[in-house]
């Protein structure tokens, strides 16, 4: 599962999730990005073999949930991450390490941890006081995960390193880990350089994904790695492109580009298994109650779907409407249709699943999906779509961007036109407003999911980031300022309120008299 | 008091230093009276014989009355000899490269020094607390060769206990320039070049210190400052920058307002609960609600560079050489404007708020004659009726030296020095035709007031000359002359030889 480099970057397709509540206020580079892939326009829909991968954008998942009371924003340029309390919007910015890129927040809310690559360490910040443990990590990681529980960090590298590197012996295979409660630090040689890290729904073990390896590390007292071969081919093994985990944790479920089977690793053997999928399998997701894996096989046209409790049980095959080119899948909560559509096929359409009867219908959109969402309760669907053109798009769409937002209960639909790259997005927690921020469009796109309909708000300055306040109607947008400046807006009000200058408030120094 | 303008007292004299400085200063219902000649400080009894102030042979540069006149500080100095030599009697008998010049603050009351305070030499202007019980002193001019003997902390004020005599001198960031009180007088604000503190008015020290910028490259310059009337928040505007910072100092923290200027003048209006900003370069009045800082513009004709204020929920807004003066009702945040017929110098608002006074300069350049000509190379002052939008508009005959308002029960005077004049002219502000000619016997030199609301005139007499009136009762005056013959005869002698 690729991932956009967003200001808001989390979790997929689920619903009332909250991972993480600090986000990098100026990660705005690469936000969004048009080059989904279309491919060759009006190719034929059932050759396959041209048009490239999936492109599975978490654009419209859930912002990550702020803590009850709190936000929290990190200020990567000024080495600050920045607080809000809710619903007084007190605003209080405090100092971390040197330029932290990520932001993750415990479930219980009690401790936010951004990680800081200036200065190679993390910030553990308690969540009330705002008091600081700072824990040295290896050098040159770029990537950070934490535990569903809470207990745990992860840090790796998953990027190439700088042709520049100067940083002397340096290494792509090893894995920080940081237990939080005690705020201690284990680095693990890990064998090969992770694409992606994935934790059991219990947070014991960390599952770290490669291309010819899996490891398996078990989070409890001294770590140590499993490692578990997952390809034939040591030294040209095809890419692990997408994982998942059965929700006891005992499975974990493997997609490689270009392979006919998906490889299952049994989480306590260790042994590998592979099963059969259709042609060209491009997506792998769960379903919302975990019961079901369920792999797009877009070079057949097919849906395999496992019984995630025995995957080698004779899987449910299910074909897709003929000459319909589909390799993604998005759920909404149970109950929701599901929706199934390709931002490589280049063609303006997606396709409803009634999850209830199997049935699929083909239905239009303006433009090629580049990226789909759904809102929290499962009643609205949104599809942004790049400013490549296409031969079936609707008049008008030419160069830009768009937004279309299609009612889940009768597919009534409203597009839009967009003046500028999307660049975040935020759903409210009842599910009837959305906000949108668009690259150096000084504005607030406030989406209103029952009448389908689009407002703006001016801002004063570029927007980088937005996000939502959970138990209140505020949504609130992060702009470019020197010093700070956020802005919240109250849907039920309609007013705009904007605090410029908090950075300062990291320099009030109080005497203690 | 108010002093608008004095005139150097030297009518053919021998001395290099005059008798007398007209400008006189009040301390418990008593005028003071520096004499420069003889490096003395007279009381000007009324009634009785005036009297030299003994000061320990300081001489007195600088007087400055307590808001509510019940005390008189007086800057002072003394020349010392380095050389302590016995035989050293004079200043003539030190040699010059051994003088040094002394300063203190000595607070008088009821004729005699109560206290003094060593403060540095070149702190020198004060900022009173609202209880009156403390002073803030502070560098408010320039800071010249030698005028700080030396050495000069440009990161300190220093605060006096006026009722102890102690004194605290308080780093507060560089280049202080401006102090305010918090209505209980707990706290003040001291605001520096691109850092503002909260002073705790019982130790002197900083309870808390606002950084006005993250970067040390760049200069935050308050150019204003107010306090909302709770005394909760600080509105800074800064130098050539459309910002106002609002800090707040109950719990501490910092947000901006993005403002369409840089603000000319910032009032507050405790009535309306709101502040008034103008702008030099914006032709718009902003009226800033502190309830929720909610922020409405007013559009007006012209830019103003001016705002004077009064208690009753109004304010004047002007531009200094133009000729729109704006009335705005910070209640129903109507705007009246008054059109005067020449350029605006200064505005001022009567205490009953009935009228608004603005003085006008000579507009010279425009060709043609008759009454235009006539109003255009003089100065005068327009009366603008609050709640009217009339000015009417009167031109003096002479340049005016000082202007005093005197509010009565049911009509409002200004009482005029013109000069070369001799009389002063009560003019009734709702119908300044004919004025009324009060008698005087010189020619006037400066004009103040007293707390009691009565006003004193000091008038051209080489040995000093002062009368005190109450401009609607003149009959009763009284005139007090030749106190500068105080101390006429002086000595020569270093004072405070051989310890303090």
């Amino acid at each position: 599962m690729k991932r956009f480099t967003l200001s808001l970057v989390l979790l997929a397709g689920l619903a009332a999730c909250s991972d993480s509540n600090f986000v990098s206020a100026d990660e705005a580079d690469g936000a969004y990005h048009g080059d989904s892939g279309y491919g060759e326009a009006g190719g034929d829909d059932d050759d396959d073999t041209d048009i490239g991968s999936e492109d599975e954008s978490d654009f419209f998942s859930l912002a990550p949930a702020p803590t009850p009371t709190f936000v929290f924003i990190a200020n990567p340029e000024r080495d600050t991450v920045t607080r809000v309390t809710v619903p007084d919007l007190e605003v209080i910015t405090a100092e971390v390490g040197n330029h932290p890129d990520l932001v993750e927040v415990t479930p219980d809310y009690s401790m936010g941890v951004t990680f800081n690559s200036g200065s190679d360490d993390v910030s553990i910040i308690e969540s009330m006081t705002l008091e600081e443990t700072r824990v040295d990590v290896r050098e040159n990681l770029d990537a950070m995960e934490m535990s569903p529980d809470g207990g745990w960090v992860v840090l790796y590298n998953s990027l190439a390193l700088p042709d520049d590197n100067t940083s002397g012996a340096t290494s792509t295979k090893e894995v920080s880990f940081i237990e939080l409660t005690t705020a201690t630090h284990s680095a693990l040689a890990m064998g090969f350089q992770p694409r992606d890290v994935l934790f059991t729904e219990a947070g014991d073990k960390a599952v770290f994904l490669g291309d010819a390896w899996l490891g398996v590390v078990e989070l409890d007292g001294e770590l140590s790695v499993d490692l578990v071969q997952i390809a034939d081919d040591l030294l040209d093994p095809p890419a692990s492109e997408e994982c998942i985990l059965s929700p006891d944790g005992d499975f974990a479920l493997l997609r490689q580009k270009d392979a006919d089977q998906l490889v299952l690793v049994d989480l306590i053997t260790l042994e590998v298994s592979r099963i059969e999928v259709g042609d060209t399998p491009t997506d792998l997701d769960i379903t919302p109650d975990g019961s079901e894996a369920i792999a797009v096989a877009r070079g057949s046209g097919e849906l395999w779907i496992y019984d995630f409790q025995d995957p080698t049980a004779e899987p449910t095959v299910l074909s897709l409407p003929a000459g319909e080119t589909l390799g993604s899948v998005v759920f909404g909560p149970e109950g929701a249709p599901a929706l199934l559509y390709s931002t490589a096929s280049g063609r303006s359409r997606f396709v409803s699943w009634d999850r209830a009867t199997d049935e699929f219908t083909v239905r239009p959109l303006p433009k090629p999906v580049a990226s789909v969402g759904m809102d929290p309760t499962g009643g609205t669907a949104l599809f942004l779509h790049a400013d490549t053109d296409a031969d079936d798009m609707d008049p008008g769409y030419e160069g830009h961007f768009g937004l279309s937002m299609v009612d889940l209960s009768d597919f009534l639909s409203n597009d839009y036109i967009l003046p500028a790259p999307p660049s975040g997005f935020a759903h409210s927690d009842d599910g009837l407003n959305g906000f949108l921020i668009l690259e150096e469009h000084k504005a607030l796109q406030v989406l209103d999911y029952g009448r389908l309909l689009v407002d703006e708000k001016e801002l004063r300055s570029d927007p980088v980031h937005v996000g939502t306040l959970p138990t209140t109607t505020w949504a609130y947008v992060n702009q470019e300022h020197e010093l700070g400046r956020l802005s919240f807006y109250d849907i039920q009000t309609d007013t705009l309120k904007t605090m410029t200058g908090f950075e300062l408030n990291a320099g009030i120094e109080i005497e203690e008299n | 008091m108010t002093l608008l303008l004095t005139l150097a007292c030297t009518t053919g004299s021998a001395w290099t230093e005059p008798l007398w400085d007209p400008g006189l200063a009040e301390e418990s219902g008593v005028l003071y009276a520096r004499l420069p000649h003889a490096e003395a400080l007279a009381r000007l009894n009324a009634g009785g014989q005036s009297e030299l102030v003994d000061l320990d042979g300081a001489t007195p540069d600088r007087l400055v009355s307590s808001p509510d006149a019940s005390s008189l500080l007086v800057f002072s100095s003394w020349l010392t000899c380095r050389d302590d030599d016995p035989k050293i009697e004079t200043v003539e008998d030190c040699l010059y490269e051994d003088r040094e010049t002394e300063r203190e603050l000595a607070l008088v009351q009821d004729g005699q020094v109560t206290t003094t305070v060593d403060i540095a030499q070149h702190l020198d202007t004060l900022a009173f607390s609202p209880d009156g019980r403390v002073a803030v002193a502070y560098l408010g001019g320039e800071l010249s060769e030698g005028s700080a003997g030396g050495l000069a902390d440009v990161d300190s004020v220093t605060f006096i206990d006026l009722q102890t005599g102690e004194a605290s001198s308080t780093p507060v960031g560089f280049a202080p320039g401006n102090i305010l009180f918090t209505p209980d007088g707990a706290s003040a604000v001291v605001l520096s070049r691109s850092t503002a503190v909260l002073v705790d008015m019982d130790t002197f020290q900083v309870k808390v210190t606002y950084d006005l910028t993250l970067d040390n490259d760049t200069e935050i310059d308050p150019s204003a400052a107010v306090l909302t009337p709770d005394g909760s928040y600080a509105l800074v505007a800064v130098a050539r920058l459309g910002l106002l910072y609002k800090l707040d100092l109950v719990d501490p923290s910092i947000d901006i307002e993005e403002l369409a200027g840089a603000p000319s003048a910032l009032v507050v209006d405790e009535l309306n609960d709101v502040t008034v900003i103008t702008y030099s370069n914006a032709a718009q009045i902003d009226l800033l609600y502190h309830s929720d800082f909610s922020r409405v513009e007013l559009d007006v004709d012209e830019v103003n560079t001016g705002l004077v204020h009064h208690p009753d929920g109004f304010a004047l807004a002007y531009r200094e050489g133009g000729r729109d003066v704006y009335a705005v009702d910070l209640a129903t945040e109507d705007v009246t404007e008054y059109v005067v017929a020449n350029p605006v110098d200064s505005v001022q608002i009567d205490e009953a708020g009935r009228f608004g006074l603005a003085i006008m300069r000579p507009e010279y350049g425009n060709a043609g004659g008759g009454v235009d000509a006539y109003t255009d190379a003089r100065w005068g002052m327009s009366v603008l009726e609050i709640g009217d939008d009339e000015a009417r508009n009167v031109v003096f005959e002479q340049y005016p030296t000082g202007i005093e308002l005197v509010a009565g029960e049911t009509t409002t005077h200004a009482l005029v020095l013109l000069e070369g004049e001799r009389d002063a002219l009560l003019v009734d502000l709702a119908d300044p035709y004919p004025p009324v000619e009060i008698a005087l016997e010189e020619n006037p030199l400066a004009i103040g007031s007293l707390q009691s609301g009565m006003f004193w005139i000091t008038q051209n007499s080489s040995l000093g000359l002062v009368t005190v009136l109450d401009p609607l009762d003149p009959d009763n005056a009284s005139t007090l002359g030749g106190f500068a013959g105080l101390g006429l005869i002086t000595d020569d002698e270093l004072p405070r030889r051989g310890g303090e």
